[in-house]
C-alpha cells in the first residue's frame, strides 16, 4: 500500500516531466543560433579569376572566451580535401574569402588567424575547453602552393593526388571550384578531417557558440554565363549540439536518434558529435521565364556515405527519391513515371553532394509546360538510404548503435537500405532583370519535418498513398477539441517523431 | 532475510522505475516536430513579414513582395494584416488558397494600385488542382471567401496609404511615424474564415484563428537602399524568409483554447484575458547578434530591419505615440579586432540621458551609420557584429501563463522570466523582436545586396537579459543561459567544472 501513493506521485510526475519544455538547443529544429557546427551548402569560385565570382563566409564567435573553427573544404562529392583552423578570441569575426585560399593560397591574409592575436577588453585569454598546450600560433596564413593545385584539380576536375593517394573522380568537373564547407567548433588547431573516428574522440567540441554567413559574389544562373555582377547572402546552416557542452570528445546520451556527422564517428559511438541531423524533405519556391527573365538555382546539398575515394567515385549522383513541381495554379507537374525505379527509360534524376542547378534543367527538374512563371517544388531529397547510416537506440539505458532498418525507414518508405532517410539542405537563388540591372536574392527553403522525422513515402503525386504536406501528415490535432466542423476523423496527423 | 529480499527487489523496482522515468523525461520533445520555442523555417501558422516599403508614388519602384504557400492539400485562408511602424493595425485583407496554391502580393499593387492579387483577388471561386482537396474541415465556410476583393475602395487606401506615410489614420494622427514611403509590417495568420476582424481584436482568437502549421513564406524587397540616403543610380533586390511562427501544439478548430507548455504568445498583448495564450503561437525573443559591414572603398553599408512587439496593447489613438519612443537596453558594436564600441553613458537610463537614450518603434530599417541608434565605429575596420538586446523594459499589459494545478492560470506580474534586475523592469517578461540585416556593396557600376536573418541568442521563451559587462552590468555579452554549458557527467577540457555556470534550461515562468 505504501508503494502505490509513491507510483501515483510517480506518475503525477511524469506527467508533469513529460509537458513539453521549451528550453535552449533542445530540438531537433535547425534555426539561426549560435550553434557548434556550421555548414556551407555550396560555394563556387572562378579560380581562372576571370569573372570575379566566389563565395565568401564569415564566422563569429558570439562568447567572450577564445574559439577554434576548424574549416574542411569538400568536394562535390562529399571527398575531404582541405583543412584549416581560424583561432578567434572572444567575440571575434573572421571573413573568409574562398578567393583567397583557392586563388592566391592564403587563409585570412596575410597572416592566418593565430592565437597570437590580441584579444579585445571584454574578451577573455584562455578558455577551459581548448587543450593545453594550444598549438594555433603557426595557424597558415599562406598554404603551399602545390598543395593548393592539388585543392584546386581536385575542386575543379575532380582528380586528387596527395598524400600518397591517387583519385580520379573525387568530384564532378566545372570550370569553376565547387565543394561545400563545414566549420566545427573544436578544441585544438588539429590537421584531423571530420573523416576521421578520432577527430571526435579527441579534437569536436559541444559548445554551441558560433553563428555565420556567407555571401555568393557573381552568382548566375546555372549553365548561363553571367552578364552583370551580384550578389546574394544568407546563413549557414546552424547545427547545434544537443546536448550541449563538456570537454573534447566527451561521449555523452544524446536524444538525437542520429547526428550530422553519423557516418563518420566511431562505430561504437556513432552520436558523439551530438550535431542535429538534417531534413529530408523540403518545399522550394521558384521563379521562371517572363518578361523579367526570371531564373531559380537551387543549391543542394546531399549527405554521402563514406569518404574514401571509392565512395566518392561512387558519388557522382545520388537519386533522389521524388520532386513535384507545382505552378501558380496548382497544376503538378511530375516525373513521366513513378520515381525510386530501377531502370527507368527516362533519364533518373540524380544530384551530388552538392549543387547548383537550374529549375529549368529538365534532366533533374520535372518540366513546367504552361505559361506561369511562378511556383513551388516539393523535394523528397532521400537518397534511399546506406547501410553505412546509423540511428541509436536506447537499449536498456544504454545507447546501441544499428545500420538495420528502425522505424525511422518504415517498410514502403523512400529509405530501401538502412536505417534512416539521408540528410540534406536547400537554399534558393532567385534572379530577375530591370532593365539592365540584374536582380539576385537567396534563402533557406522551407523544411517539411526535421532531422529527426521518418523517411517520407512516395506521395499521391508519384503513384503513393500519401498526400503531399508537412512530415506527419496533417490534421494534427491536440487532444480534446474537434476540428472545426465538429469531426475528429480526419485527425490523421502527428507531430510525435517515433523512436528510432 | 525475506524482508531484506523484498526490499531489495522494492528498491531494484524504484531503480527502474526512476531510470524509466529519466529516459522518458531527459529527452522529452527533443525529436519532435513542432514542439519547441526556437524559430525554425518550416511549416507555420503565422507568418511575419517584420518590414516593408513601398515608394507609393511610384518614382523608384521601391516595393515589397511576399509570398505565401500552402503546402498541403486542402484550401486554406491567410488573413493578412498591415500595421503601421508604431503598430496600428490599417488594412486586413484575405488570400484563399486552395490546396498547394502559391500567391504573390506586390504590396505596390496594394498601395498603389488599390489592388489585392491582380486582376480578381483571391477567391474560393478559384479552381483547385488535381491534388488538392475540395474542402477543409477546419475552414467554417468557403462562402464568405466568393467575394475576396481584388479592387479595394479608393477613399480606404487613400486612409491607409496616410496611415503607413504620415501617421494619420482618420482622426487619428499619431498611427505612425512620418516619411516618404510606406512603411510598416505584415502578419498573416492561418484562419477558418474570409473574417474582417483585426488581430487586436479578441474576438479573433476566440471565433477565426486556427492552428494548423501549413503555411511557409518569403519576401522580397525590390529597389532596397541603405536608410538614410537617396536612391542610387542602380537597382537591386533582396530577399529573406518570413518568420514562420508555429502554433504549439498544433491543430484544433477554429478558436480552440488547448493548453501549451509556451509561457506566452507571439500575440498575447492583444489575447482575451483570460486565455492570453489562447492563439499558441511561439514567442519571439529579444536578444540577437547581427553582422554589419560598413564603409571601405567597395562603399558598404549595412541596415538592420528591426520588428519589435510594442507596449500599448489598446485601439486608442494617443497610446501609438508611445511606440514612436520605444526604448532598448543595450547595444554594443564589436569590430573585425574585438573592439568594443558602447553608447557614451551607461543604457537603462531615465528619461534625460541626452543623445545616446534610443528609441526604435515597432518597425524599422536603420543604417549602422546611424550614430543616433549605435554605436559608431571609432576605428579603421570595415566590419563587425552588434549584440542587440531589444527588450523595450517590458509592460504590465503582457503576461505569463503559469501552470496552476493543470489548470493555466496567466498573470502580468513578475516572474521568473523577467527576474530582478534584468533589463525587464515592468511586467512578467521580455518584449519579442525580429531582427534581419541587409547588406550593400558596390562592384565596379554594379550595387550588390543581400538580406538574411540576425541570429537569436536565445529564444521566446528565455528569460529577460542583464545589462552586461560590456555596460557596467554582471553578466558577459553570449548566448542565453550563459557558457558553458556542461552536460552531466564529463568536465571541461580542462579537467575542471568550475566554469560551468551556463545552463539551456528555460524557467517555468
Amino acid at each position: 500500500m505504501k508503494w502505490l501513493p509513491l507510483l501515483l506521485l510517480l506518475s503525477t510526475n511524469v506527467v508533469a516531466a513529460s509537458l513539453p519544455n521549451y528550453n535552449n538547443d533542445d530540438t531537433c529544429d535547425v534555426k539561426v543560433g549560435p550553434a557548434a557546427t556550421l555548414l556551407l551548402p555550396y560555394f563556387e569560385v572562378d579560380v581562372a579569376d576571370n569573372s570575379g565570382q566566389t563565395t565568401l563566409f564569415t564566422v563569429t564567435n558570439v562568447t567572450r572566451y577564445p574559439q577554434i573553427a576548424h574549416v574542411t573544404l569538400w568536394t562535390d562529392r562529399a571527398f575531404p580535401l582541405l583543412t584549416f583552423n581560424l583561432y578567434l578570441t572572444g567575440y571575434d569575426v573572421q571573413s573568409i574569402n574562398l578567393a583567397d585560399v583557392l586563388i592566391r593560397g592564403v587563409v585570412a591574409s596575410p597572416n592566418g588567424a593565430s592565437s597570437t592575436a590580441t584579444p579585445g577588453p571584454l574578451s577573455s585569454p584562455g578558455s577551459a575547453n581548448l587543450v593545453t598546450p594550444l598549438n594555433c600560433a603557426n595557424n597558415p596564413g599562406v598554404i603551399p602552393a602545390a598543395l593548393m593545385s592539388i585543392v584546386r584539380s581536385a575542386l575543379r576536375e575532380g582528380n586528387f593526388s596527395g598524400l600518397g593517394t591517387a583519385c580520379s573522380g573525387v568530384g564532378n568537373v566545372h570550370s569553376n571550384a565547387i565543394g561545400y564547407a563545414t566549420i566545427d567548433v573544436a578544441a585544438n588547431c588539429t590537421s584531423r578531417l571530420p573523416s576521421e573516428a578520432n577527430y571526435y574522440t579527441n579534437d569536436i567540441l559541444f559548445d554551441n557558440v558560433l553563428i555565420g554567413d556567407y555571401q555568393h559574389l557573381g552568382p548566375h544562373e546555372a549553365g548561363q554565363i553571367a552578364t552583370s555582377f551580384d550578389g546574394a547572402g544568407n546563413p549557414m546552416v546552424h547545427i547545434r549540439a544537443v546536448p550541449e557542452g563538456g570537454g573534447a570528445g566527451s561521449n555523452v546520451a544524446t536524444g538525437l536518434p542520429f547526428t550530422f556527422y553519423d557516418r563518420y564517428t566511431p562505430a561504437t559511438a556513432r552520436t558523439l558529435d551530438r550535431r542535429q541531423p538534417l531534413p529530408a524533405t523540403f518545399a522550394a519556391r521558384f521563379i521562371q521565364g517572363g518578361p523579367n527573365a526570371f531564373a531559380t538555382n537551387l543549391n543542394i546539398w546531399r549527405e554521402a556515405g563514406g569518404a574514401s575515394c571509392a565512395d566518392a567515385v561512387q558519388l557522382a549522383a545520388m537519386p533522389t527519391a521524388e520532386i513535384v513541381r507545382f505552378d501558380e495554379h496548382e497544376n503538378v507537374f511530375i516525373e513521366p513515371t513513378g520515381i525510386n525505379c530501377l531502370g527507368c527509360s527516362f533519364p533518373q534524376f540524380t544530384l551530388p553532394a552538392t549543387s547548383s542547378s537550374s529549375v529549368a534543367n529538365s534532366s533533374i527538374y520535372p518540366l513546367l509546360t504552361n505559361g506561369d512563371v511562378g511556383g513551388w517544388i516539393y523535394l523528397n531529397l532521400n537518397n534511399g538510404g546506406n547501410k553505412s547510416y546509423s540511428v541509436t537506440h536506447d537499449i536498456g539505458g544504454q545507447p546501441g548503435p544499428t545500420n538495420a532498418r528502425t522505424s525511422l525507414a518504415p517498410i514502403g518508405s523512400t529509405t530501401t537500405t538502412g536505417p534512416r532517410p539521408s540528410q540534406n539542405w536547400v537554399t534558393v537563388t532567385m534572379f530577375g532583370h530591370v532593365g539592365n540591372n540584374r536582380l539576385s536574392a537567396e534563402f533557406d527553403a522551407a523544411s517539411l519535418g526535421n532531422g529527426c522525422s521518418p523517411a517520407a513515402f512516395l506521395t499521391t503525386a508519384d503513384g503513393g498513398g500519401l498526400p503531399i504536406g508537412p512530415a506527419g501528415g496533417v490534421f494534427v490535432c491536440p487532444p480534446g477539441p474537434t476540428l472545426t466542423n465538429g469531426t475528429t476523423a480526419q485527425c490523421v496527423g502527428t507531430n510525435v517523431n517515433p523512436t528510432p | 532475510m525475506r524482508g531484506n529480499e523484498r526490499q531489495s527487489n522494492a528498491v531494484k523496482t524504484l531503480s527502474i522505475i526512476a531510470a524509466f522515468l529519466f529516459a522518458t523525461t531527459a529527452f522529452a520533445g527533443v525529436r519532435d516536430n513542432d514542439d519547441t520555442c526556437d524559430i525554425k523555417i518550416g511549416p507555420a501558422a503565422t507568418l511575419l513579414l517584420p518590414y516593408f516599403e513601398v515608394d507609393i508614388y511610384g518614382n523608384s519602384g521601391q516595393t515589397t513582395l511576399f509570398t505565401v504557400t500552402n503546402v498541403t492539400r486542402y484550401p486554406q485562408i491567410a488573413h493578412v494584416t498591415l500595421w503601421t511602424d508604431r503598430a496600428y493595425p490599417v488594412l486586413t485583407f484575405n488570400l484563399y488558397l486552395t490546396g498547394y496554391d502559391v500567391q504573390t502580393i506586390n504590396l505596390a499593387d496594394v498601395l498603389l494600385r488599390n489592388v489585392v492579387a491582380p486582376p480578381a483577388g483571391t477567391s474560393s471561386s478559384t479552381k483547385a488542382g488535381l491534388l488538392s482537396s475540395a474542402g477543409n474541415p477546419n475552414v467554417q465556410s468557403s462562402t464568405d471567401c466568393d467575394a475576396n476583393p481584388g479592387l479595394i475602395p479608393a477613399s480606404l487606401m487613400a486612409a491607409v496609404r496616410s496611415a503607413l506615410t504620415t501617421g494619420v489614420m482618420g482622426t487619428c494622427a499619431t498611427a505612425g511615424n512620418v516619411h516618404l514611403n510606406a512603411i510598416g509590417y505584415a502578419t498573416i495568420d492561418v484562419v477558418a474564415s474570409c473574417s474582417s476582424r483585426l488581430p487586436n481584436d479578441p474576438l479573433y482568437f476566440s471565433n477565426d484563428i486556427v492552428f494548423d502549421n501549413v503555411l511557409i513564406g518569403d519576401y522580397q524587397n525590390l529597389g532596397p537602399q541603405p536608410a538614410g540616403e537617396l536612391p542610387s543610380g542602380s537597382f537591386d533586390a533582396t530577399a529573406n524568409p518570413m518568420v514562420h511562427i508555429r502554433a504549439v501544439p498544433e491543430g484544433g478548430s477554429a478558436g480552440a483554447y488547448v493548453f501549451t507548455g509556451l509561457p506566452y504568445t507571439f500575440y498575447d498583448r492583444y489575447t482575451p484575458a483570460t486565455s492570453r495564450t489562447r492563439d499558441r503561437r511561439q514567442p519571439l525573443p529579444s536578444t540577437f547578434a547581427a553582422r554589419f559591414i560598413q564603409g571601405g572603398p567597395a562603399s558598404f553599408r549595412t541596415n538592420l530591419n528591426i520588428w519589435r512587439e510594442v507596449i500599448i496593447p489598446t485601439n486608442s489613438c494617443s497610446g501609438y505615440e508611445a511606440n514612436r519612443y520605444v526604448l532598448v537596453p543595450e547595444i554594443v558594436r564589436f569590430d573585425e579586432h574585438e573592439n568594443a564600441m558602447l553608447w557614451g553613458v551607461s543604457v537603462n537610463c531615465a528619461a534625460g540621458c541626452g543623445p545616446f537614450q534610443i528609441q526604435l518603434p515597432a518597425a524599422s530599417s536603420t543604417s549602422s551609420l546611424d550614430n543616433d541608434l549605435y554605436p559608431g565605429l571609432v576605428t579603421a575596420d570595415i566590419a563587425g557584429w552588434f549584440y542587440l538586446n531589444l527588450n523595450n523594459g517590458g509592460s504590465t499589459s503582457y503576461s505569463v501563463t503559469r501552470d496552476v494545478g493543470g489548470l493555466p492560470a496567466p498573470t502580468n506580474s513578475r516572474g521568473n522570466l523577467a527576474p530582478p534586475g534584468s533589463t525587464t523592469t515592468h511586467g512578467p517578461r521580455p518584449s519579442q523582436n525580429w531582427v534581419t540585416v541587409t547588406m550593400f556593396g558596390n562592384a565596379g557600376s554594379n550595387r550588390l545586396a543581400a538580406e538574411f536573418d540576425a541570429a537569436s541568442l536565445g529564444n521566446g521563451c528565455s528569460p529577460a537579459a542583464f545589462l552586461t559587462t560590456a555596460d557596467g552590468g554582471n553578466l558577459p555579452i553570449g548566448p542565453a543561459g550563459g557558457v558553458f554549458v556542461c552536460p552531466p557527467g564529463p568536465t571541461l577540457t580542462n579537467g575542471t567544472t568550475t566554469q560551468c555556470v551556463g545552463t539551456n534550461v528555460n524557467p517555468t515562468p
